[in-house]
């Protein structure tokens, strides 16, 4: 069973003010497939092979990608893409077959690392490998991983963003790995946001293999494809989000991309809702549907939310939906620290500090006694001094994916919620 | 819990921004149509909701309701959601394959490895160009060279209509000599079978 659940921070808006209100949208996708068998996979591994990968990064990354080659079933397709700053096509696109696979580990060990990065070469090199293989009722996507900057090719983020989006619109997701202290987060984050992929933060080679097989785990256990929001409003309700997802417009409909969902994955998302006047008594609202390639989320229905005009006195006085306070709150805070870690890393100490004040300070304005959203008050003051010093590049790395993560409803690990 | 397309008058109030009893007037007014059942169960389409958001435009236009019928019955539903869509950005499925649309980014033919002219030409001494050959523009095509900070610099430079040639500067003069004389050849090599 799917389940859709929403609710709003308050239920009652301005008559003759502009009011503005929060909806808190839940959603769970249903347990794995009864089906006997999974939708197949195709998918193109993209590594970085420059200088800098060299020694333990480049050898552990070489076999995470093997360990996560042998899971895949002969219905499955796979290829691997190396780059400096030439872009060699190791394996070409092939199914999983057991021989394909012994081939791809011998073709694996002769790569060592080299020279510069052409990132947007590798990345595009193998996003032809999955196209040209492309499985219509499977998903396909290229793994990139990389330890560095783009310093070769196209280096402009929002052009490489765009070309993700363009992929993502022709059936070819991406996922973004970075490893160590030097990638470009903000970078690998867009290309991943706008690919319909995930971005994992890798602190250490070590962990290389971790983050791959969950990624790649994730993908053999996908319930439902290109899932999407759905909302309607009313013409004179203008509705956005918090959450960092790809907004299309049509009419009077608002869709939010979220992604592809894995078994009993649990996913938040919170709305921006903006309103005109209206009548006191009046009832006004929206509806939300959740949309995906195979229909699975269908049965389940839209939910209809709505509010009520009211005079200043029943609108001032009326409760407020706590759950939904703190996801807003908690949504703010991971936004002031992405851009407080971004004015860090430029050198804007107080900047940085400013924000974090701003936020929270708000988030006192409207915490009253609840607990938890007084401590994340006192959280962010707490961060404002450490953001007021210069701080080190891992440390940076750190706060820009666990806030990256929980905006996206990620774990701290980086895996799918559920 | 509706299913899609089917709304209460409780959601075309919401929807709409109006009120359940004015609905209820368009209706009897024949402004729309009917719902299918009766009662407080009674199920909406999304026909329905279309028309009833132009009507509520219309009306804002200060339209009497004799005019706003008139305009309704000549307009199917199709039409009206496609009167509605007209500010909104209706989202046709993309024209080209993802494959035509790397190709055109790369500007790659069927090799998926890098190409390497140099590697793959085995011409006769006679069909190279004298040492009079016309130099190349040295143009930069597309966005500025990549460049390292404190090394050397890179340049682009076109050789045909999907192929370019990185070239790392300073070069010295033998290298220089050489990488033109290169150029004219791949330019040459390039334009063939061209009209």
């Amino acid at each position: 069973m799917t389940s859709l659940r929403v609710r709003s921070d308050r239920r009652y808006i301005r008559s003759a003010h502009r009011s503005e209100r929060f909806v808190l949208v839940d959603l769970e996708a249903p347990p794995a497939t009864t089906k006997l068998q999974r939708d197949p996979v195709n998918l193109c591994f993209v590594l970085d092979r420059s200088g800098s990968m060299s020694g333990q990064k480049i050898e552990l990354a070489k076999r995470a990608i093997e360990a996560a080659i042998e899971q895949l079933l002969p219905m499955d397709r796979f290829a691997v893409v190396v780059y400096d700053e030439m872009i060699d096509v190791v394996v070409e696109g092939t199914a999983a077959s057991r021989e394909a696979k012994t081939n791809a580990v011998d073709r694996l060990r002769t790569i060592e690392a080299r020279g510069s990065t052409d990132l947007a070469g590798g990345w595009l090199r193998g996003a032809e490998q999955v196209a040209t293989g492309i499985v219509d009722a499977g998903l396909n996507r290229v793994l990139l991983l990389t330890d560095g900057l783009a310093n070769r090719g196209i280096t402009d983020p929002a052009e490489l963003t765009r070309h993700a989006a363009e992929l993502r619109a022709r059936g070819v997701s991406t996922t973004t790995f970075g490893v160590g202290e030097d990638f470009e987060e903000t970078l690998l984050q867009s290309m991943a946001d706008a690919g319909g992929g995930h971005f994992y933060f890798i602190a250490s080679a070590p962990q290389i293999q971790d983050h791959i097989a969950t990624e790649v785990g994730e993908l053999l256990e996908v319930v439902a494809k290109g899932v999407a929001l759905e909302v309607t409003v009313p013409e004179t309700l203008d509705v956005g989000t918090l959450s960092p997802y790809a907004i299309e417009r049509r009419g009077s409909r608002t869709r939010l991309l979220v992604g592809d969902l894995v078994a009993e994955q649990r996913l938040q998302v919170v709305l921006r809702v903006k309103f005109g006047y209206g009548p006191v008594g009046q009832e006004i609202g929206l509806l939300v549907a959740v949309d995906d390639v195979d229909g699975v989320f269908k049965a389940g229905g839209a939910v209809g939310i709505g509010w009520q005009y009211a005079d200043d006195l029943t609108n001032d006085s009326q409760p407020r939906d706590r759950v939904v306070d703190r996801a807003v709150a908690r949504l703010f805070a991971a936004r002031a620290r992405q851009d407080a870690v971004r004015l860090n890393r430029a050198g804007e100490y107080n900047q940085a500090a400013a924000i974090l004040h701003g936020v929270s300070k708000r988030i006192a304005e409207y915490a009253g006694d609840d607990p938890e959203l007084r401590a994340l008050a006192a959280d962010l003051r707490t961060e404002e001094k450490q953001f007021s010093a210069p701080m080190a590049a891992m440390q940076l790395k750190e706060h820009h994916a666990q806030s990256a993560y929980y905006m996206r409803s990620r774990m701290p690990s980086g895996k799918a919620n559920r | 819990m509706p299913t899609e397309g089917a709304y209460t008058i409780t959601d075309l109030a919401r929807l709409t921004g109006l009120n359940v009893r004015t609905i209820r007037y368009y209706v009897v007014q024949g402004l729309i149509g009917a719902s299918g059942e009766s009662g407080r169960g009674a199920h909406y389409d999304q026909g329905h909701l279309d028309r009833l958001r132009l009507i509520v435009r219309l009306r804002a236009q200060h339209l009497p309701l004799a005019e706003i019928r008139a305009r309704l019955e000549q307009l199917g539903d199709a039409e009206v959601a496609q009167v509605l869509d007209e500010e909104g950005t209706p989202a046709n499925p993309p024209a080209s394959s993802a494959l035509d649309y790397i190709r055109g980014v790369l500007g790659s033919t069927t090799q998926p490895r890098s190409p390497m002219l140099m590697r793959s030409m085995a011409l006769p001494l006679a069909s190279l160009p004298g040492p009079q050959a016309a130099a190349p523009a040295t143009t930069a095509t597309g966005p500025e060279p990549s460049a390292e900070s404190g090394r050397s610099q890179w340049e682009r430079l076109s050789l045909g209509a999907n192929v370019e040639l990185h070239i790392r500067r300073p070069l010295s003069r033998v290298e220089q000599k050489r990488v033109e004389r290169f150029i004219t050849i791949a330019r040459q090599i390039l334009k063939e079978d061209q009209p």
